[in-house]
Parts: structure tokens; sequence; C-alpha cells
């Protein structure tokens, strides 16, 4: 009974230099078509370790844990590191399994409920404040304030010498696998409606964004875009974004357009 | 087990019998201590119960949520005193993509078999609840074991569901997508997320609260919203939320609620009382200043 799967998983892929896409598509019926999520993982190396943003849906654990081991295996520095951005399945699902097969793996970022769903790490769990660093040899990876999120607790991450923002459920959106538009950067995809396809995102998972003025939500990402000067950005549910001054214009029109959105019933299914 | 007048409490095994052959709630404790849960406010003391609840009908059982991993064994007790095998079990997740809904899917699969696992989006959603290593290590596809060959629904009206008497609600009130279930032969409704802000001096209960309970406090739950789940509710538009809740419990005969943490709400009268106080909370929420980004904590401040 289960949704076709991708063909072809163009995944793992290099966004910027030492930092990779992991995953597969998630397709799921939508308003009488098909719609994909990414549930993504993204591993960022150094000269010294390596770090993974995000645990991976649990669904898709074997697909990210071969993809993690093929690239470890092709010299990326160890692990060390593991960052969840919040304590939800889809982004801490594979928490768990990584911390039981990579004995020297540290759990840094969100740590919510950890003590609750795996207490058995809690001796290898190292909070962090917004602000610090991790060094990993050549570059860090800096705790960002989470802008746009669900849970409050949620954390943000920001490699410093390649300048990509990962921003776990802001900037998400959804796309059309029939199109051809999986593994791809969002500026690489033809006909990708991103306004829409970030309303559709945020009926699922912003759904509080309906009942807020969301512009200074917007205004505080656009400042923290440009403080940090970020060239990409890596959603965990999106394509990356490879020119963030162009195509944020239509992430903010999507955020917009989903605030505005009355539908009760989700379209989903 | 001990009837309770319709309803019934057993703090003992955490069993609360709400209508003998038909609906169990199977409360675990979890401790306020200070450290960070997606339940709670970070500042609240004292004790929670997380509960899952079991619905009868005929041959089929239905059981909603399936708690957090640290109480796997309690919980595979408890179903294993109200669950004989002689009926098809479905797992209903309220919350998907959360740790206490999903968290124990597995390991009752495995123990008692399971038929179909159902939840809110259409996907194959056994997976979903299949992430313990000691089950499924490294490496090893999901799902995986006892829901390697379960069926899915995904929950989009009342037929998806397996035991009759039931109503899906889909209420505005919510941070994540969840839904509330209403039972036509309790007067019981599951709230998920909601009704969530009664707590415990100690682990072993109350689980239930009833008549005997202190009334509610408008101001206590306001806070409690905003410092938990609801962050986003001061200056937002709470009106069509207030409106889902008349929605709810303007036409139908409710006397529980139960919520998927924090103590039951038995009687109409406390019922009543709750409704109005979050009510309440909602209309003095919305008429704050919008906290909007300057909840966002600035770099360099102190998360835990």
């Amino acid at each position: 009974m289960s949704s076709p799967r991708t063909d072809e998983n163009p995944l793992p892929r290099e966004i910027a230099p030492g930092v990779f896409w992991l995953g597969e598509c998630l397709p799921m019926p939508y308003d009488g078509g098909m719609m994909h999520s990414y549930q993504s993982v993204f591993l960022v190396t150094g000269t010294e370790c390596s770090l993974l943003f995000e645990a991976g849906h649990p669904a898709q654990l074997a697909v990210i844990e071969r993809q993690l081991e093929g690239l470890l295996a092709a010299g990326a520095a160890p692990l060390r590191y593991l960052f969840t951005s919040h304590s939800e399945t889809p982004h801490a699902g594979g928490g768990p399994r990584l911390m039981e097969h990579f004995p020297e793996l540290q759990f840094v970022g969100d740590a919510t409920d950890l003590h609750l769903y795996a207490p058995e790490y809690l001796d290898r769990q190292r909070s962090l404040n917004v602000g610090a660093e991790l060094d990993l040899g050549g570059t860090r990876m800096r705790v960002v304030p989470a802008v746009i999120r669900d849970h409050r607790q949620t954390l943000w991450a920001f490699d410093t010498a390649r300048r990509v923002l990962f921003t776990s459920d802001g900037v998400a959106h959804t796309h059309h696998h029939p199109a051809g538009q999986c593994g791809r950067f969002a500026e690489e995809t033809v006909g990708l409606d991103l306004p829409a396809l970030t309303a559709i995102f945020a009926e699922a998972a912003l759904h509080w964004t309906r009942f807020v003025d969301v512009e200074p939500y917007i205004d505080r990402f656009d400042a923290l875009v440009d403080d940090l000067e970020v060239a990409v950005i890596a959603p965990t549910h999106g394509l990356p974004i490879s020119d963030p001054q162009t195509t944020l214009a239509l992430i903010r029109a999507g955020l917009r357009l989903g605030s505005t959105t009355q539908t009760r019933q989700s379209r989903f299914a | 087990m001990t009837p309770l007048g319709g309803s019934t409490q057993a703090p003992v095994d955490g069993i609360t019998v709400l209508q003998e052959g038909r609906l169990y709630a199977l409360s675990n404790p979890i401790e306020l201590d200070g450290r960070p849960t997606s339940t709670h406010p970070r500042s609240a003391r004292g004790w929670a119960t997380v509960n899952c609840y079991l619905v009868l009908d005929g041959s089929s059982a239905l059981l909603v949520d399936s708690g957090f991993p640290i109480h796997r064994a309690r919980l595979l007790e408890q179903l294993a005193a109200l669950f004989d095998g002689s009926r098809q079990l479905a797992i209903l997740f309220l919350r998907i993509s959360e740790f206490n809904s999903v968290g124990n899917a597995r390991a009752i699969a495995d123990r008692f078999g399971v038929q179909t696992v159902i939840g809110g989006y259409p996907d194959d959603l056994a997976g979903w609840g299949d992430f313990d290593p000691k089950l499924a290590p490294f490496g090893t596809r999901t799902p995986s074991g006892g829901l390697a060959d379960v069926g899915w629904a995904s929950l989009t009206s009342t037929s998806q569901l397996p035991v009759g008497g039931l109503e899906v609600l889909r209420p505005e009130l919510q941070l994540l997508p969840t839904y509330w279930i209403y039972d036509r032969l309790t007067g019981t409704v599951l709230t998920s997320d909601m009704f969530t802000h009664v707590l415990n001096d100690r682990p072993d209960g109350p689980t239930v609260c009833d008549d005997s309970c202190p009334p509610p406090v408008t101001d206590q739950i306001a806070e409690f919203l905003l410092d938990s789940r609801f962050w986003w509710l001061a200056g937002a538009n709470t009106a069509p939320l207030r409106a889902s809740l008349v929605d709810v419990f303007g036409p139908r005969e409710i006397r529980t609620i139960g919520p998927a943490w924090g103590s039951i709400l038995h009687g109409r009268r406390v019922v009543d009382d709750h409704v109005r106080a979050v009510d309440g909370a909602l209309a003095e929420l919305g008429a704050r200043s919008p906290i909007g980004p300057d909840l966002v904590p600035d770099r360099g401040t102190v998360l835990r």
C-alpha cells in the first residue's frame, strides 16, 4: 500500500563545496495530483570533522544512512556532531539510530523531549546557545535563531565558510515529481510555482501563520539573510536556494499567500 | 481498574476506565523539572500524564496515540490488561510528527499485531513509527518487524476509522496538523494538544480532574498556552479559533475531555468551566500586543 517512490534518487548532491544534501522525496497525493516533499538531511564537512544537520525521517533512514556511509567512505571527515533543529520525527527521528551506530557522536542542537524518547543518549547531549559555534576545521557551524518555525525551541544553523543557512521548517515548500523537480536547486527548476508551493506547505506545517501578521517574521528573516551574507539556503522541506536575493521574493509571496488561506480541511489526500 | 460512576480511575496501573467495554485512558507520568519538553512550559513544575486512549467496538480496537518510548514497558502492560488479542488492533496517530504520538507503535505492533495505522498524511504511515535502534538498527529498512506489512489509511473522514460511534473533528486550534476525535457513545472528545493544562503534584495522579478539582484560572491557561506550543497566540486573530471551540462544544453533549497530556477533564460542569476558561484565554491573548519576531532569541541569548 506504499505510495510510489521516486524512480531514480538524484541525492546525495553537493550543494556547496563540502556540503551534501541527503535524503529522498516523500510523495503525497494532493488535491487530485501527486506532490513531493523533502525531509532532508545535510552533511557539513570540515577538515577535522563533519556535522549532520537533521537526523532524517524514520521512513527514509535506510536511504539516508546508506548515503552517509558512502560519503564517509569516500573521505568525508569523521562524523562528530548531530544537530537536530527540533524534536519532530521528520527532523530528529533518525537520531537514536545515528547515536547508537556512532559511539563518539555528540547530540547538539535542540534536545527537547530527548529524555523522553531516547534517554540513553543524554550523556552525549551538549546544549548550545544561539551564537555558539562548532569548529569543524576550515569552517564553523554557528547556531542562529529560527525566525520561522513551528515549535518555539527550534534552532537554525549557519556554515560560516560556505555561507549556507540551514532553515529547517523555514523556506519550506513542496514540488512536483512528474515535472522533474526532484534533487534540483529551486533556481534550476522550470515551472516551479514557489509562492503556491510555499503556501501549500504552510497549510500543513505552519498553520499559525494564518492567524498572525507574517510581515515582522519576513522582515526578521530578510535581516538575518542580509546580516549573514547568505549564499545558499538549505531548507529541510524544500529545494535548496542558490540565489537568495532573487528567490526569496517568491518565498515571501508564498508566506503571504499561505497566511491568507482559509481552507479548514486539508487538501492532502 | 475500578469503575468510577460511568467512568473510573485506577491510578496504580495508570488505566482509567471512562466506560467499561468502550473507552479507556492509558496514562503515564512525566516529571516537569525544567528539562525542555514539547508539551509544557519550561517553567512548569510537578507532574503530568501522557495519555493514550483505547476505544473498543465489537471485534475492533483503536489505540489513539502510542506514547513516549520512555513509557514503553508500562504501556505494554496496560495494553495487555485490556487487549486480549481477539480484536483487530489499529493505531491512530493524532500528531504523526511527534514522538509522543508514534513513539511505541513498533513495540505495540511487535507484541500485539497491528492491522492498520491511521494518520494525517497520505503516505506509508507505519514508517513514521519505526526509529528505535534496538528494534530497527542502523542501515535497516523501515517499516520493519511488526510494522512491515501493516495497512495504512489517511484520516480524511470518519469512515477511515475501524470502530463505530466516532467523529473526526479538525480543530483550528493546533500547532501541527492534528485531529480531535469525538466519541458519541461516551460523550468524550479527545483533544490532542489542547486542554492539556492541568498538572499534578504527584506522579500517580490524579489522572482525572472532576468536580473536586480547583476551578480553572483563565490567566494561568493563557500563560500555559503562550509558554508552550501556542507561543504565536499573543496578538493573533483568535476569533476563528474561538469560533472553532463553539463549533465543537456547542452542538455536542460532551461530558469528558481527553487531552493527549494533562489530566482528563470529567463532568459536564468541569468541561464547561474549562471550555469557558480556554475561550477567555484566547480572547485575552488576542487582545495583547503581538509578540512577533521579538520572541525569537537574539544572538547570545541563553536557551538552556
